[in-house]
């Protein structure tokens, strides 16, 4: 059944490569005329995608390119919207700064697109939205949690949920669960995503009656982190809470491990990635962080979308992937309820959501164009992921 | 950090900036806790810089240095008041962290000091910055992540030593490429002027780059995990760790400074080198052939940069095709820290260097700056001696 | 009758657009001390330059021992047994003495030759044997001199070509560098082409004698001739 859809599929992006040719020459021949108009002609509708395909976080680049692909495929399969199917067209941001402007400028003023769906990490998130804001275009995001994001302007809109959230569940975690008093923060101080999400832990953890006995940061990329370390070491912390990603995440673990730290490490969303466990080994092993989803919670939505992912692409989906998916079906259901792709027409659809049945949780968005979800804990046990907690709103 | 400096009534204390205020406040009155009241009977200038120095030193070395300025102390107990403190509670820096951090550095400075013998080989045989070096060093790390899997496979070697003959043949890989790079790129622009080949040099380090960055061309951008091809061991000595890896890069960068020192001043093709380092034409009416002896300059610092590189990897266990800017960069600055051409110079540098980041990386007030402190100290070594520690103004008699 | 040791016909050089030998034709007969004379900027330097492969002429040949070595790089005219002592002398000021004489033996390979050669050079220039772990840079001009020359008959030379020995050097010291010339020129059998300002000491030593005016040979004969000439001795010898 995979197989007649992936030959259907094959032959509807010919048909479609053939239609967009022709339509390409005939409005090669309209701006000879006139203008050549966006959007979407010939029964398509087009959707602009910016994911970090490449580079440092290539992993959640690539997973929620996976989720929103199975996503337009599902749709284009069962007919598309108001009568016309999806073209997705990706761009690379290549984990870079600098480069989410460039490619979202392309797709809104070149591609024409209709919506654009992006990116994961907030920074990225940042730098483009002022160019949908600007063009008219609605932009969401699938799992920027940094609140700024959305505050842009009323063009802008996430699936997930923000890290005033995030941070008050993981300063919970760490007084209740881990029953630390004492944490030291060790921040990324090149992102925006890891500042906002210190921020509120902090915030909240001091709230609980905790202390925070070091802070200190390190730039992403980095290799040695051995100077901050041994300070943190040092100030004896209970817990040490790292915000970042999860390239950097491993490599701290490991030097932690090095110099005797043995104490828990925990962070956010940041570190979802199997290649934590690839570069970090048996150094990560232990250690909890939040996140949006995990294959192991209980829906009828999620088991489906799980199995259609295994089939597809030969592993269980994470966070990215599934925040990929449903915010390409969020997109989606506020078209068809708008009933038209007009820019204008379907920020105000997409702000009705209420209630969508997605794979992540029920989705509604509130006033400030952010999904109230639930977070789960996950903690590093023998190389996988397992599930611990959901903590709800 | 020293906690509640008070000054002797009479003395002046600022004006400071506002983070240095914070720290030098003195204590409240009513503190139930521990802490150091220090009196500073001396003029203003003098305790001005006490109480910076105070400030930056770990607790310790505070007490010694306020013993040899002859300053009273009088401790209430040892320790610092946690809850008086009003910035924020900090545990005292002890001798053992200040020791570990020495260490830390130490350990950085030698990756430093590696990379930075590359620079300055090259330099002072050719007077030229070589830009691509960080390439070549990304490159040879590339090609041991390449190498060292298939060779497990094909000879049955131990760890150790298949480490070794992956090292040794990347480092010939690289030594190739240096020379094809040379041959290419700069040989056609021998008689230009010096900014030419500068340019050319860091045009060609931005296409190496660019390539290995692509997907289809290169490695991608991605970061990669670099096999560990020996068992890291880490000591405990007293409270402070040490990892074995970073010994063995200290090993090796010892062993290679040898090795140079040894070559360029006892060897034939050394002191060719250091002919053609003086005067080319008269070293070619010697009967040297100076474009073999500028081949093979480039030849070993190449190899050099690979020998970074795969150390670098096994220390970090990641690569990635930008992984040689920074510290490449870092080892520039190392390089003429030390004195650009002079071999030991740039492993004074790069330990130098090293040490200084992870001091000033592990001070949380500081933290922030540690990658601009490397900057900072290029810039006032240029200032102050260009010529570097170990490096001599040279005089010519015509 | 023996051909030339070295032949140079209708040599032309330039620099850049501009031409600074326009076809000079000389030679050197084997044993023999020839000097080139000639003002400021006459070609006598570019022509030594072109000779031992520095610069690379746009026509003409030079032929050394019979072989044609206008393509050669430097190190292999070397190699051949032809050495120049350039103007300036050019000695390695970072080497010591001693290491700037092991340069000159660069190209031999047998110890015990180098170590006899080193011998020879340090008893004809004692004031070198002084000196010899001294950093040549820290040398007086003179004693650079000497230390240029001895590291060319270091390779053991058939030809030695000396640019300008005796510029900024006292008189005494020119005096003894000048009679080792010579005694190398006797003893060793070794052929010279000097080129000097001071054409009345050059042409005391030489047999045969150039004029060169503006990139041309204006006039060539015996020294001695040459330094009874009237022209010759109002424009170059003072009279």
């Amino acid at each position: 059944m995979i197989h007649a859809t992936s030959l259907l599929l094959r032959a509807a992006t010919r048909r479609e490569f053939l239609l967009r040719h022709s339509s390409g020459l005939v409005c090669a021949a309209a701006l000879l005329v006139g203008g050549c108009g966006g959007g979407g002609g010939e029964g398509l509708i087009k959707v602009g995608e910016f994911a970090s395909l490449t580079g440092k976080e290539s992993a959640f680049g690539e997973s929620s390119h996976n989720g929103t692909v199975l996503a337009v495929d599902e749709l284009n399969t069962a007919g598309g919207v108001l009568g016309k199917k999806f073209k997705l067209l990706t761009e690379d941001t290549q984990s870079k700064a600098g480069e989410s402007q460039t490619v979202v400028n392309k797709l809104v003023s070149r591609d024409g697109v209709v919506a654009v769906l992006g990116e994961v990490a907030s920074g990225r998130s940042l730098e483009a939205a002022p160019v949908c804001q600007g063009a008219g275009v609605p932009m969401i995001s699938p799992s920027s949690t940094n609140p700024d994001v959305t505050k842009t302007g009323d063009y802008i809109f996430r699936v997930c949920f923000i890290d005033p959230f995030q941070g008050t569940v993981m300063a919970n975690f760490a007084t209740k669960t881990l029953k630390a008093r004492r944490v030291a923060l060790f921040t990324d101080a090149k992102s925006d995503y890891s500042k906002g999400l210190a921020k509120y832990f902090k915030q909240q953890y001091l709230k609980n009656g905790g202390e925070i006995v070091v802070e200190l940061d390190f730039n992403g990329g980095d290799a040695d982190f051995k100077a901050q370390l041994t300070t943190i070491k040092g100030a004896t912390p209970d817990a040490v809470f790292v915000p970042g990603y999860y390239t950097d995440v491993a490599l701290i673990c490991i030097q932690a491990r090095q110099l005797g730290l043995p104490v828990p490490f925990f962070g956010g969303d940041g570190w979802e990635s199997d290649k934590l466990i690839e570069l970090g080994k048996e150094a990560v092993e232990g250690h909890y962080f939040s996140t949006h989803y995990h294959p192991d919670v209980a829906s009828a939505k999620s088991k489906a979308f799980v199995a259609a992912y295994k089939a597809r692409y030969g592993a269980a989906p994470d966070a990215m992937a599934a925040l990929g998916y449903d915010s390409m079906m969020v997109l989606a259901d506020g078209i068809r309820r708008a009933g038209s792709t007009e820019g204008s027409k379907l920020k105000t659809a997409l702000a009705a959501t209420k209630g969508f049945d997605g794979v992540t949780g029920a989705t509604t968005i509130d006033a400030e164009r952010n999904a109230s979800k639930a977070a789960v804990i996950l903690q590093v046990e023998k190389g996988k992921f397992r599930y611990l907690e959901t903590i709800n709103p | 950090m020293l906690v509640g400096v008070d000054f002797e009534p009479g003395t002046q204390g600022g004006p400071f900036p506002h983070w240095l205020n914070k720290r030098a406040n003195p204590l409240p009155r009513s503190c139930p806790g521990d802490g150091w009241k220090v009196f500073v009977p001396h003029s203003s200038a003098s305790a001005r810089i006490v109480k910076v120095a105070l400030c930056i030193l770990p607790d310790t070395v505070a007490a010694h240095v306020l013993e040899v300025c002859d300053l009273s102390i009088q401790p209430h107990r040892a320790g610092i008041c946690r809850r008086c403190w009003p910035s924020g509670p900090l545990d005292p820096l002890t001798v053992t962290e200040f020791l570990q951090q020495i260490v830390n550095g130490l350990a950085l400075g030698a990756i430093y000091a590696l990379i930075a013998l590359g620079y300055t080989m090259v330099y002072g045989v050719l007077r030229f910055i070589n830009f691509a070096h960080s390439d070549l060093f990304m490159l040879g790390a590339y090609a041991g992540a390449l190498i060292a899997p298939r060779l497990g496979t094909l000879l049955p070697l131990g760890g150790v030593a298949n480490a070794l003959v992956t090292l040794v043949l990347a480092m010939a890989i690289c030594a190739l490429l240096g020379v094809l790079i040379e041959i290419l790129a700069y040989r056609p622009l021998r008689d230009r002027p010096r900014l030419v080949v500068l340019i050319t040099a860091i045009g060609i380090s931005m296409l190496i780059e660019q390539v290995a960055q692509n997907g289809r061309l290169g490695f991608g951008p991605e970061v990669r995990r670099f096999p560990a091809l020996i068992p890291d061991v880490t000591w405990h000595l007293g409270g402070v760790t040490l990892g074995s890896t970073s010994v063995i890069v200290f090993g090796v960068t010892a062993v290679l400074l040898a090795l140079l020192t040894w070559t360029v001043k006892c060897t034939r093709v050394g002191m060719a080198m250091r002919a053609v380092a003086f005067n080319e034409k008269a070293a070619a009416l010697m009967g040297v052939n100076v474009n073999r002896i500028i081949s093979f300059t480039f030849a070993v610092g190449s190899a050099l940069a690979a020998a970074g590189g795969i150390l670098f990897a096994l220390n970090f266990g990641k690569i990635d095709p930008l992984m040689g800017v920074q510290p490449g960069l870092k080892a520039f600055v190392a390089a003429v820290l030390g004195g650009i051409g002079n071999l030991p110079g740039a492993c004074l540098g790069g330990i130098v260097l090293g040490v200084v980041e992870s001091v000033v990386g592990g001070n949380p007030r500081l933290t922030s700056y540690r990658d601009a402190v490397a900057f900072a100290v290029l810039i006032l070594i240029l200032l102050l001696k260009p010529e570097g520690l170990l490096g001599h103004r040279t005089k010519e008699k015509v | 009758m023996k051909p030339p040791l070295l032949d140079i016909r209708d040599l032309q050089v330039c620099y850049g657009a501009i031409e600074a030998l326009h076809g000079i034709s000389l030679s050197v007969n084997e044993g023999e001390i020839v000097t080139l004379i000639g003002g400021n900027g006459a070609g006598k330097s570019t022509t030594l330059r072109t000779v031992s492969g520095l610069i690379r002429a746009r026509a003409g040949g030079v032929r050394f021992a019979g072989e044609d070595i206008g393509q050669c790089p430097p190190h292999e005219i070397v190699r051949r047994g032809l050495c120049h002592v350039p103007e300036g002398r050019m000695v390695f000021a970072n080497l010591t003495v001693q290491e700037n004489l092991r340069m000159g033996a660069y190209l031999q390979r047998d110890a015990s030759v180098v170590a006899r050669e080193m011998e020879y050079v340090l008893g004809i220039f004692p004031r070198l044997r002084e000196r010899s772990q001294q950093a040549a840079g820290t040398l007086s001009g003179g004693e650079q001199q000497m230390l240029a020359i001895g590291r060319a008959l270091m390779s053991k030379p058939r030809f030695l070509m000396l640019d300008e020995p005796s510029l900024g050097i006292a008189p005494l010291l020119v005096k003894t560098i000048f009679e080792q010339i010579v005694a190398i020129n006797r003893d060793r059998g070794i052929t010279l082409l000097l080129v000097e300002q001071n054409a009345n000491l050059a042409l005391e030593v030489s047999h045969r004698g150039y004029v060169l005016e503006s990139g041309r040979v204006t006039l060539t004969d015996a020294a001695a001739a040459l330094r009874s000439n009237a022209e010759v001795r109002k424009a170059y010898l003072g009279g």
